[in-house]
């Protein structure tokens, strides 16, 4: 696809109707699932002694839960920030992947500004990767890096608004959130992911991560989600191609 | 006290330390997305590998949990996630419906154990 730079000079700006429409969009259970977890984040962040603006700048700077967590985490537990740096960087591994398979969705981008395509990236994280999955498909090609910059919008204005909500309300949290929320969110990426993987090779690998994931955590604690998931996609990619073959 | 300080070295911080450090994985996503052709075999590879990470974190999410999902049961745990996924497949792939159900499993399981 290196023909794509010979494309006209006069790119133009995204379509502010399906912009706005993404940002309809992002109002999804998705974003139901996301904000819960914010608030726990907000309240988690005050706890650690972080100032309101510092979470929500921590928020939409970041923008991925895990690294903000991880950070927050490593500089409440006395890490130096160069240490919690490092750890940030290697939680947030999983988003190259992640980057690169979304962005055949974002469809035809040839006439579109290139700064676009660098404030799309900034939204990929795990929510917005599953909910793209789910709605890009059904958005006209020309018009799905607006969606998908919409509706990261509007994920993010809203769910950080949750995590000023945990900030502000901490305090009054009971004690323990209920489990039946903590559980939300995994139960919501597995079966979102199901929903989304339309080729053998996703099913597969969806299903072996379930089992690799937990093998990888009892040599690795830190990389077993990289390994346990990159393993599982080997798997899935060699299944796709035993079958292939065998249908050939 | 925030353990960063405050103003504007603090935002820095936050910049320098965790925001550049998890978006330089997207922007090394997107020169390398840019290049691929979405017909690839890598491209096979990279998704299934990306699907396969949140599968793995799904699981450490339910086996290795961390705060009050810790204090339930594992067993009770596993029967959320397996309900989840009977109410998702029998009503077509409804992802509402499942994680409902999964939910519902929970709670009732609380209920129950703790009686």
């Amino acid at each position: 696809m290196t023909d794509r730079r010979g494309m006209p000079a006069d790119r133009v700006d995204i379509s502010p109707v399906w912009f706005v429409k993404g940002a309809a969009g992002s109002l999804s259970l998705g974003l139901v699932v996301l904000s819960l977890s914010f608030v726990g984040f907000g309240a988690f962040a005050r706890d650690a002694g972080f100032p309101l603006w510092q979470v929500v700048f921590m928020s939409v700077s970041i923008w991925a839960l895990p690294s903000a967590l991880v950070f927050v985490a490593a500089l409440a537990g006395g890490a130096s920030v160069v240490a919690a740096g490092i750890a940030v960087a290697l939680s947030a591994v999983r988003l190259l992947p992640m980057t690169i398979a979304v962005m055949p969705l974002f469809g035809t981008t040839d006439r579109i500004r290139r700064v676009w395509l660098v404030i799309a990236v900034h939204y990929v994280a795990v929510t917005a990767y599953v909910e793209g999955f789910l709605k890009l498909p059904k958005v006209p090609e020309e018009h799905r890096l607006a969606y998908f910059i919409g509706m990261g919008t509007g994920l993010m204005v809203i769910a950080t608004g949750f995590g000023a909500v945990g900030y502000l309300i901490s305090g009054y949290l009971p004690v323990s959130i209920g489990p039946g929320l903590v559980i939300l969110s995994p139960l919501y990426f597995l079966l979102s992911m199901l929903k989304a993987a339309t080729t053998l090779s996703e099913k597969f690998a969806l299903a072996a991560g379930l089992i690799f994931g937990p093998i990888a955590h009892s040599f690795t604690s830190e990389f077993d989600l990289l390994i346990g998931g990159g393993a599982a996609g080997i798997a899935g990619y060699l299944a796709e191609r035993w079958r292939r073959e065998r249908t050939l | 006290m925030s353990p960063i300080g405050e103003g504007w070295q603090a935002a820095a911080l936050i910049i320098v330390a965790a925001a550049l450090p998890t978006e330089i994985w997207r922007w090394l996503g997107l020169a390398i997305g840019w290049r691929i052709n979405p017909r690839s075999e890598i491209l096979l590879f990279v998704r299934a590998a990306a699907t396969g990470i949140i599968a793995a974190f799904v699981a450490h999410a339910i086996f290795f949990p961390t705060g009050v999902l810790a204090k339930t049961p594992i067993a009770l745990r596993i029967a959320a996630l397996a309900g989840g996924l009977m109410a998702f497949t029998a009503f077509r792939g409804h992802v509402l419906i499942g994680v409902g159900a999964g939910v519902a499993v929970l709670l009732a399981g609380q209920v129950l154990f703790a009686g």
